[in-house]
């Protein structure tokens, strides 16, 4: 019998052929069910939003929220389950911080299993719609079946309802709204008292000669410390009714004169020691060593809960020009719909929709101290409650809620905020760089990074 | 006159001892107090969150901070291990199934790839192992996407037929938590150093008496290389046990997650209960305490004999 033998180079030639043919054959795999290129914007708005089948939807719903929001996000899971008596199943999963769950979503875009719906922060709204990641919703809310009621429309402020409901998506709506918070100016009451005043002038151009007053019958107190130098760089630019970025969004607008002129007087101050940067801003404001902190509506249940040394009060921040339509920051994250199958969608939608509910929404608004997105959900017995223990943000609701409005959505607004500006602002009021220079390079770098971001 | 000359030149080696000895005392005393004081930087945190964790809401969150509760609060201890689903208990558990598992196969796959490249002779093998090497230069946020991909997509398991299509692969299952990594470059490379360390005529001792290739590795290599293998073990287990942004990607059952995924039931958005997280904290803390605490000779050993440094 004759033996077969291999020689070491038919082996070589056989292993190549096996390996080469793998790979082939893998390039032109089909690719898995629910990993199908998403339809288009166009294709979708064509299609209907369908009807659930007699068989159950499970579907996931990813957000960013942590502690007892999270444990409180799985009970109205369960809860929405039930009510939809057998036809769909969600679950609610936590999925990190802003950055973890954005990581997320972008490795299910790649490799699949995608959730029915999703939380995300205006700038990952922006980024998925860009990518073609999400379903418009004008359908679903139009729907005669599952849609809105006029009603229920009126009912939701109109800035959160059409939060991203703007012409970089051609008009599509590709949010829809949950809690949010806003802009907030907080500020000693006691020490404010002693400089005979009451409250931060309406105006920022007031603002100055109101911060050193008010420092000076404090022991020359810094009267701002800011915590995140390009947040609220970019956020005070908005209330002088400036945005960030330029329309059409392909350059930053921080050569508006506004720029210069807040960036001069905040290093005016810096150089009188008055104002400066601190990550400790809000413990420094809750320890008396700082006259105003400057952040998130949110901050006001915790003051509520800690502060008992001194009074405080927050409000809208100064304005350019105090007779001006006021206007603040919104922040907190939104809810969006991913491209999914028909079935999974609308379970999605459904999902989306039952969480503006009067009384869910209010569970969710005590439970995260954001602003309720319906005037419906303020009237609840739980809300009445629960403002009745924190006046101040009730009545923030009013001053605050209805005049945010989100920063211009660019993919380049993360970098441009947290490094460009942030770096920027402080080599200004470290003395490195003049304000003049300091808006030029800030300039410069911004349009660089929104390059950069739409390549 | 010469018995006062003997009598001073006896003496003034005796003097200059003392001075020494002076010296070496004072010289010690400088080198403890500086000790002690980098010991103190270092145990502080630990402090800080021991103490931290007996703390009411109210103190916890109140400012300027103190470092002793006013209020003694053991009761964050019970608290914080019911918060997650299924308690933090299953979360520990979860994870040292994944740690022990995933840093057991790595230790093996990484000696025996270790021995290939330090002992075996074949074509190609500088070669290779430069190709290994070169994977410690790829950014670990790189390969996350592609790794999600071959999890995802893995085929003939959780539904996927052969081309990895129809189902979800290895996705939310602790294989998915364990497989990537396994073969860490840095680990071969590191035991590899340890072994070409080893003199080359216990090989042939071994040769002589008759041992194969594994033989040597198992009863010669491993035994004199214990250090620098403990010291592999102990990285990749607390790499794994602290390991988060992946097992968030490739799960969604909490029964399975790792425990560093239960410290977001613990965080609030603008009030947090810092007790709670410190009484959290410091059980996940433990038992990667305690290992060090067993384990640190060998791990010195392990990062002296290796050249390491931390």
């Amino acid at each position: 019998m004759q033996q077969l033998k291999l020689s070491r180079r038919h082996f070589l030639v056989g292993a190549g052929s096996v390996i080469g043919a793998t790979l082939v054959a893998g390039c032109v795999m089909p690719a898995p069910a629910g990993t199908t290129a998403p339809a288009a914007a166009g294709e979708a708005a064509a299609s209907t939003v369908g009807a659930l089948p007699d068989t159950l939807v499970e579907i996931e719903y990813w957000h960013r929220m942590s502690g007892d929001t999270t444990l409180l996000l799985e009970t109205l899971a369960a809860e929405f389950s039930e009510a939809s008596e057998g036809k769909i199943k969600l679950t609610a999963l936590a999925q990190g911080n802003i950055q973890e769950l954005n990581q997320k979503v972008r490795a299910a875009a790649a490799g699949g299993g995608m959730p029915g719906a999703l939380m995300g922060d205006d700038y990952d709204v922006t980024q998925y719609a860009f990518s073609d990641l999400l379903m418009p919703l004008e359908e679903y809310v139009a729907d005669v079946d599952h849609g809105l009621s006029q009603e229920q429309i009126d009912d939701i402020l109109p800035n959160q309802f059409n939060r991203h409901k703007l012409d970089i998506y051609d008009g599509h709506m590709m949010s829809f709204p949950q809690g949010f918070s806003g802009f907030t100016t907080y500020w000693n009451v006691d020490a404010l008292g002693k400089a005979g005043l009451e409250a931060p002038p309406a105006s920022w151009d007031e603002f100055p000669d109101y911060a050193r007053t008010a420092s000076a019958a404090n022991d020359n107190l810094p009267a701002w410390l800011i915590s995140g130098p390009g947040d609220r760089f970019i956020s005070t630019l908005l209330t002088y009714g400036v945005e960030w970025l330029k329309p059409g969004g392909e350059e930053s607008n921080f050569d508006a004169p506004e720029a210069l002129e807040i960036m001069t007087w905040w290093r005016a101050l810096a150089d009188e020691k008055l104002l400066a940067v601190s990550q400790e801003a809000r413990d420094l404001y809750m320890a008396q060593q700082n006259l105003h902190f400057m952040d998130s509506s949110g901050n006001a249940v915790r003051f509520q809960t800690s502060v008992t040394d001194f009074a405080w009060n927050a409000g809208l921040p100064p304005q350019r020009h105090s007779e001006a339509t006021p206007i603040t920051e919104t922040y907190g994250p939104i809810n969006v719909l991913p491209k999914t199958s028909t079935e999974q969608q609308l379970a999605g939608w459904l999902w989306l929709k039952w969480l503006l509910t009067p009384e869910v929404h209010a569970r969710y608004i005590q439970q995260t101290s954001y602003f309720p997105s319906t005037r419906s959900a303020v009237e609840t017995e739980t809300l009445q409650a629960f403002y009745e223990t924190n006046p101040t943000a009730r009545r923030l609701i009013d001053e605050i809620s209805v005049n945010a409005r989100i920063l211009s959505p660019s993919p380049a607004l993360p970098e441009v905020r947290a490094v460009v500006t942030a770096n920027t602002v402080q080599e200004v009021l470290l003395q490195q760089l003049s304000p003049e220079e300091g808006v030029k390079k800030l300039k410069a770098e911004a349009d660089k990074a929104i390059r950069n971001a739409m390549l | 006159m010469a018995t006062d000359a003997m009598t001073q030149e006896m003496v003034k080696p005796m003097v200059r001892e003392k001075h020494q000895g002076r010296k070496s005392v004072l010289g010690a005393l400088l080198v403890y107090a500086l000790l002690t004081l980098g010991a103190l930087v270092v145990i502080f945190p630990f402090l800080w969150m021991i103490f931290g964790s007996f703390k009411t809401i109210a103190e916890s969150n109140a400012y300027p901070p103190t470092l002793l509760p006013e209020v003694w609060q053991p009761q964050n201890y019970l608290a914080a291990w019911q918060k997650p689903p299924n308690t933090l208990g299953r979360y520990m558990l979860n994870s040292l199934v994944i740690a022990t598992v995933g840093t057991g196969v790595q230790l093996l796959i990484c000696l025996l790839a270790a021995y290939a490249f330090s002992r075996l002779r074949f074509p190609g093998r500088d070669l290779l192992f430069m190709l290994v090497l070169a994977t410690t230069m790829i950014p670990n946020e790189i390969t996350l996407i592609p790794n999600f991909v071959t999890i995802r997509r893995f085929p003939l398991v959780g539904g996927n037929d052969f081309w990895g299509a129809g189902g979800s692969g290895l996705y939310d299952t602790y294989a998915a938590m364990i497989l990537p990594g396994l073969a860490g470059a840095f680990n071969i490379f590191l035991l590899r150093q340890a072994f070409l360390a080893l003199p080359n005529e216990f090989w042939e001792a071994a040769q002589l008496d008759g041992a194969s290739s594994f033989g040597y590795l198992w009863r010669i290599v491993v035994p004199l290389t214990l250090p620098a293998l403990l010291t592999v073990a102990i990285f990749g287990f607390i790499g794994r046990w602290n390991g988060l942004l992946w097992p968030l990607l490739v799960t969604r059952s909490e029964s399975i997650r790792p425990v560093q995924m239960a410290m977001v039931y613990y965080q609030n958005e603008f009030l947090t209960d810092f007790g709670m997280v410190m009484a959290a904290s410091l059980m996940v803390t433990l038992p990667i305490v305690v290992l060090f605490i067993l384990l640190q000779r060998q791990f010195v050993a392990g990062i002296t004999s290796t050249g390491l440094k931390g």
